[in-house]
């Protein structure tokens, strides 16, 4: 006859009655200290699963339950019982397992973020028919046209420009539009829609130019850029959930950091993409590549101009809506910049050049 | 000072009841315990694609409540897994629907927002709820008696009001907030009663209003003493100055500032709701002080520099702090009685907790 020392609470009032459990091989019985037997149904019996310092609870299918603190105790009775303490108990028991699970928890979790999400993310955004990336790209328009004036560009201008690019790659549909502080810039909303601010236009100097930034553009739209980014969002987003459940609103802001600094690293994976693409494009044209670089360059010192007057517009608004993907370059030399969306600028005209070479 | 809310007994005995006893709140969790238990929560979470989240959170609240001691007895957390399986299954599609809406089109966006701005003061209930009558203390359950359509007033009306009036009318929203739940909550059959004032409210309103100029200020002048000290050893303008001074300066600074307002606020809601609480003649007393907040700003320190990993001692340390600083003006502990136990569906809980309207009890 084993037994351990507890308390049996009735579940019907809150005075804890001083009692013992005891077992053999064929029978369970409860007693308190009082002497009142508590009928005991040992076809119902439950035994709560092992945690540090915490107690055990023994249930016998009714309201009462019979506490105990004595762990080698219990550890008889599941012995003689058979009953098992459950996976994780045994794990966390176990101090080179559980060095083994903190060191496949953070493999896993590097290669959730690095293959994982983006994996899934790029199946999916192929999944995305055309007609919904067409409606998902209004919606993003509409947003964008609070902020924007119509285009003031000439109507034949637009029209000329249009034919230009659609010779060169089709896209569903290319709009103009007058950005005011935004600048010079252009974005992709999705795989049917491209749009160039009338300060972009403006500012190229030759039309080879602003195909090389279609090009760029229509790279992001082919390979479904802003769909992938919608799902790497909504991605992230659950998998922090399930994840974070449990710790508060720190632990999320220091999980979140993580979140935002590496979706402003895909994006820059996404703009080596699409750079990568245009070049490609502009050699199939017989142009040269360095049309891009040159426009790049261009668009960044229209952007030191105007930090000069403005302040920065582009990057914060990157955070908040990972689908529009804005083709702001990026300043050097601001704190900021390295949460930014865009590989630097010399880093961008330095590939074209490589790129170059290789040609010669 | 105590009031004679018993009757009907012989004088000897309501002297002896009217006697109190300190009875302490004690937390014997310790940080390398809940470290294993955290690292194959998180491992088993990840092997199983999110669904034993669940397990792991009732496994996670049985360490805690398990480890907490009050008068002699811990706590117990009953909560099914499924049930809690359940309700993250529906969160999560709530979830998806929300992030994707607003892709579909401007209105659908608009609605789905809406429609979960409506549902709130529903998830609080059903989380109350839940959340109550799944704990226990001497084989005794909490529970929650609020109704939904009691809650939508502090939930959602008043917190609106709140937002309307530029912040003017948060306190009044917490306040009314204070009211709706610590004046449902019952141990057994006993109803708690929150003595709270607007007062007290208004008076943290101020106080997290000055404290956030503080450390703002505070926070600034840090930022120029590291730019100074940065500039003086000779960073100078090149990139990499840059991206050190985001990531050991900015960052940093909006940490500090938001966790140091968020430790405040905290401490001191926990300070005025537990002070005003008082459940069949038994009453808290809270001494939480300015000493909370160093102590989570530490821990958010730690968990920065170790990448996370020091989460569990720093929850661990969290709890064991607030439990050292409540104490039970005990007059009878014996005799709450049972009540009926209801079930309640997991939902309102798991969506709450998906779309953080935490309530802590
Ligand atoms: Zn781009």
């Amino acid at each position: 006859m084993n037994e351990v020392r507890g308390t049996w609470f009735d579940g019907g009032r809150s005075k804890g009655n001083p009692a013992r459990l005891r077992w053999s091989n064929v029978a369970v019985a409860l007693i308190t200290d009082e002497g009142l037997p508590v009928s005991v149904d040992r076809e119902n019996l439950q035994v709560s699963s092992p945690l540090p310092g915490a107690p055990t609870r023994i249930t016998f299918g009714g309201k009462g339950s019979f506490v105990t603190g004595d762990f080698t105790g219990v550890e008889k009775l599941r012995e003689t019982l058979a009953l098992n303490p459950g996976l994780a108990s045994r794990v966390e028991r176990h101090m080179p397992m559980v060095v083994a699970a903190a060191a496949l928890v953070i493999a896993m979790l590097a290669g959730l973020a690095f293959w994982g999400v983006p994996a899934l993310a790029a199946r999916l955004a192929l999944t995305v028919p055309e007609e919904i990336s067409a409606q998902v790209s209004g919606v993003l328009m509409s947003q964008l046209d609070a902020f924007l004036e119509p285009s003031s560009i000439a109507p034949e201008r637009r029209e000329e420009l249009e034919r230009y690019f659609l010779s060169h790659g089709e896209v569903a549909t290319i709009e103009f539009r007058e950005a005011g502080i935004f600048g010079a810039n252009a974005v992709t909303l999705g795989a049917t829609m491209i749009a160039f601010s009338d300060e972009l236009v403006e500012l190229a100097e030759s039309d080879e130019e602003l195909l090389a930034v279609y090009f760029h553009e229509l790279g992001h739209a082919r390979l479904r850029h802003v769909e992938q980014n919608v799902f790497r969002s909504a991605a992230w987003l659950v998998m922090l959930t399930v994840l974070t459940g449990d710790i508060g609103a720190v632990g999320e802001l220091l999980v979140g950091l993580p979140l935002s600094v590496g979706l402003a690293a895909n994006s820059r994976e996404f703009e080596r993409e699409a750079d990568a693409f245009a070049v490609d494009r502009l050699i199939e044209a017989d142009l040269s590549p360095m049309h891009l670089a040159t426009i790049l360059q261009k668009l960044e010192a229209s952007h030191l101009r105007q930090d000069d007057v403005e302040d920065s517009t582009g990057d914060g608004d990157n955070g908040r809506n990972p689908a529009t993907d804005s083709e702001e370059s990026s300043i050097s030399y601001s704190p900021l910049d390295y949460l930014s969306s865009h590989p630097p600028t010399e880093e961008r005209v330095a590939y074209v050049r490589s790129r170059m070479a290789e040609i010669d | 000072m105590i009031d004679s809310g018993i009757s009907g007994s012989n004088e000897v005995e309501s002297i002896q009841k009217q006697q109190t006893s300190d009875e302490p709140f004690a937390f014997h969790g310790k940080g390398s315990d809940y470290f294993r238990i955290w690292i194959v929560n998180m491992l088993f979470t990840i092997l199983t694609l999110g669904i034993y989240s669940a397990w792991a959170k009732v496994r996670t609240k049985r360490y805690f409540y398990g480890n907490t001691e009050l008068a002699g007895d811990r706590f117990e957390y009953l909560a099914s897994p499924i049930a809690i399986l359940k309700g993250r299954l529906i969160a999560v599609a709530a979830l998806l629907a929300y992030s994707f809406a607003g892709y579909i089109s401007v209105a659908a966006g608009w609605i789905t927002f809406a429609l979960l701005l409506l549902l709130i003061p529903v998830f609080v209930v059903q989380s109350s709820r839940f959340n109550s009558s799944n704990s226990a203390w001497r084989g005794v359950r909490f529970g929650f008696d609020g109704g939904h359509r009691q809650a939508y007033p502090p939930h959602l009306f008043w917190p609106m009001f709140g937002v309307a009036t530029f912040g003017f009318g948060l306190p009044f929203a917490w306040y009314k907030i204070n009211q709706f739940q610590y004046n449902h909550y019952r141990f057994g059959i006993t109803r708690s009663t929150s003595s709270a004032t607007v007062h007290g409210f208004y008076g943290i309103g101020i106080g997290i209003f000055v404290s956030m100029i503080l450390v703002i200020v505070l926070a600034i002048i840090l930022i120029f003493s590291i730019g100074m000290l940065t500039a003086m050893i000779g960073g100078g303008e090149s990139q990499l100055s840059a991206e050190v001074e985001a990531i050991l300066v900015v960052f940093p600074s909006f940490l500090f500032v938001y966790a140091s307002v968020a430790a405040i606020y905290q401490a001191m809601i926990y300070k005025l709701v537990f002070n005003n609480i008082e459940i069949g003649g038994n009453r808290l007393r809270s001494s939480i002080s300015i000493e909370y907040v160093f102590l989570i700003l530490s821990n958010t320190f730690l968990i920065l520099v170790t990448l996370g990993f020091f989460y569990p001692w720093a929850a661990v340390r969290r709890v064991r702090y607030l439990m050292a600083n409540i104490l039970l003006e005990a007059r009878e502990l014996d005799s709450f009685a049972a009540g009926e136990f209801d079930h309640v569906s997991a939902r309102g809980e798991e969506i709450g907790e998906a779309f953080d309207l935490g309530l802590g009890f």
